[in-house]
């Protein structure tokens, strides 16, 4: 950050002051499905996180088909405001759908989904075989790094 | 059920820690906030998903309202993680609190990731009838 940056970077945001940020963008912000998900594996599962803070869960509905889940809700922001007017507004709000195809083979039937703290967990079984396995590895013969063209017995 | 509006996401914004130095180590960002004002109080809305209210901390400092989210909910440190979208991270943002709050009864609740902070104006700063007297 430039000399220059650093002395016009606000340090606090007041929020009278439209503009001011107190931190940086990461990067763009492009358009992008909401909401923002990870999808990771424990052993004998996958589990798709989701940030969607605030949600009516009577307004969210997740389902999954084969290897594909879907999450599909609405996010409204602004329901509880009485007659005022906006400073500033950076939640996005609206309708969602989002059709997620998970990298393995999942067993839909037993899929738990919960919602903590603003955070969607969905946990998919994964199919038996789809689970990690140890692969043996057999040390062949005769191959040792270009000597000769033997391979294995 | 249907919507106006496909929704979009935007990429999560760091806290500059080269300004705000008494943050720690790990990942800090600016919670989202919308700023609503009526003729009674000024309310703020803040996304912080994965904060439980107990890990949310608000605080006024000098002319400042502080707050800071401690994420607990984020992700589990033992999964293999096989797609990311997103970072997880703490939460922190100051705003500059106005004369017209009346600091003694700013209060704060959290549910399902999101932190409200209702601050009412100072009486003298709500909008007030003067009656208007015949003159003479």
């Amino acid at each position: 950050m430039t000399n220059v940056q650093r002395q016009q970077g606000e340090t606090r945001d007041p929020w009278l002051r439209p503009e001011s940020r107190a931190g940086r963008q990461t990067g763009n912000r492009p358009a992008r499905v909401f909401p923002s998900i990870i999808v990771s594996a424990t052993e004998d599962q996958l589990v798709v996180r989701a940030e969607m803070p605030g949600i009516d869960l009577e307004q969210l509905d997740v389902s999954i088909s084969g290897d594909v889940l879907t999450i599909r809700g609405l996010r409204q922001t602004g329901q509880d405001m009485e007659d005022g007017w906006y400073h500033r507004r950076e939640r996005e709000s609206g309708g969602f759908s989002r059709a997620v195809h998970l990298p393995a083979e999942v067993d839909g039937d037993k899929t738990e989904a919960s919602y903590q703290a603003g955070v969607l967990t969905v946990r998919v079984p994964l199919r038996r075989e789809a689970r990690p396995r140890q692969v043996p590895i057999k040390v062949a013969e005769g191959w040792r790094g270009g000597e000769g063209n033997d391979v294995g017995r | 059920m249907s919507a106006d509006k496909e929704m979009e996401v935007a990429e999560k914004s760091q806290v500059d820690t080269s300004i705000h130095q008494e943050l720690r180590s790990g990942n800090w960002f600016v919670p989202p906030t919308d700023v609503y004002e009526t003729a009674e109080k000024v309310i703020l809305v803040m996304d912080m998903p994965g904060v439980c209210f107990d890990c949310a901390h608000v605080s006024i400092v000098d002319d400042d309202l502080v707050v800071t989210g401690h994420v607990t909910h984020g992700e589990d440190e033992d999964d293999y993680v096989l797609y990311r979208e997103y970072d997880v991270g703490h939460y922190h943002r100051h705003f500059g609190l106005p004369p017209t709050i009346d600091r003694t009864r700013i209060e704060a609740s959290m549910a399902d990731g999101v932190l409200t902070v209702v601050m009412p104006k100072v009486e003298e700063a709500q909008p007030r009838r003067i009656a208007v007297r015949v003159a003479g």
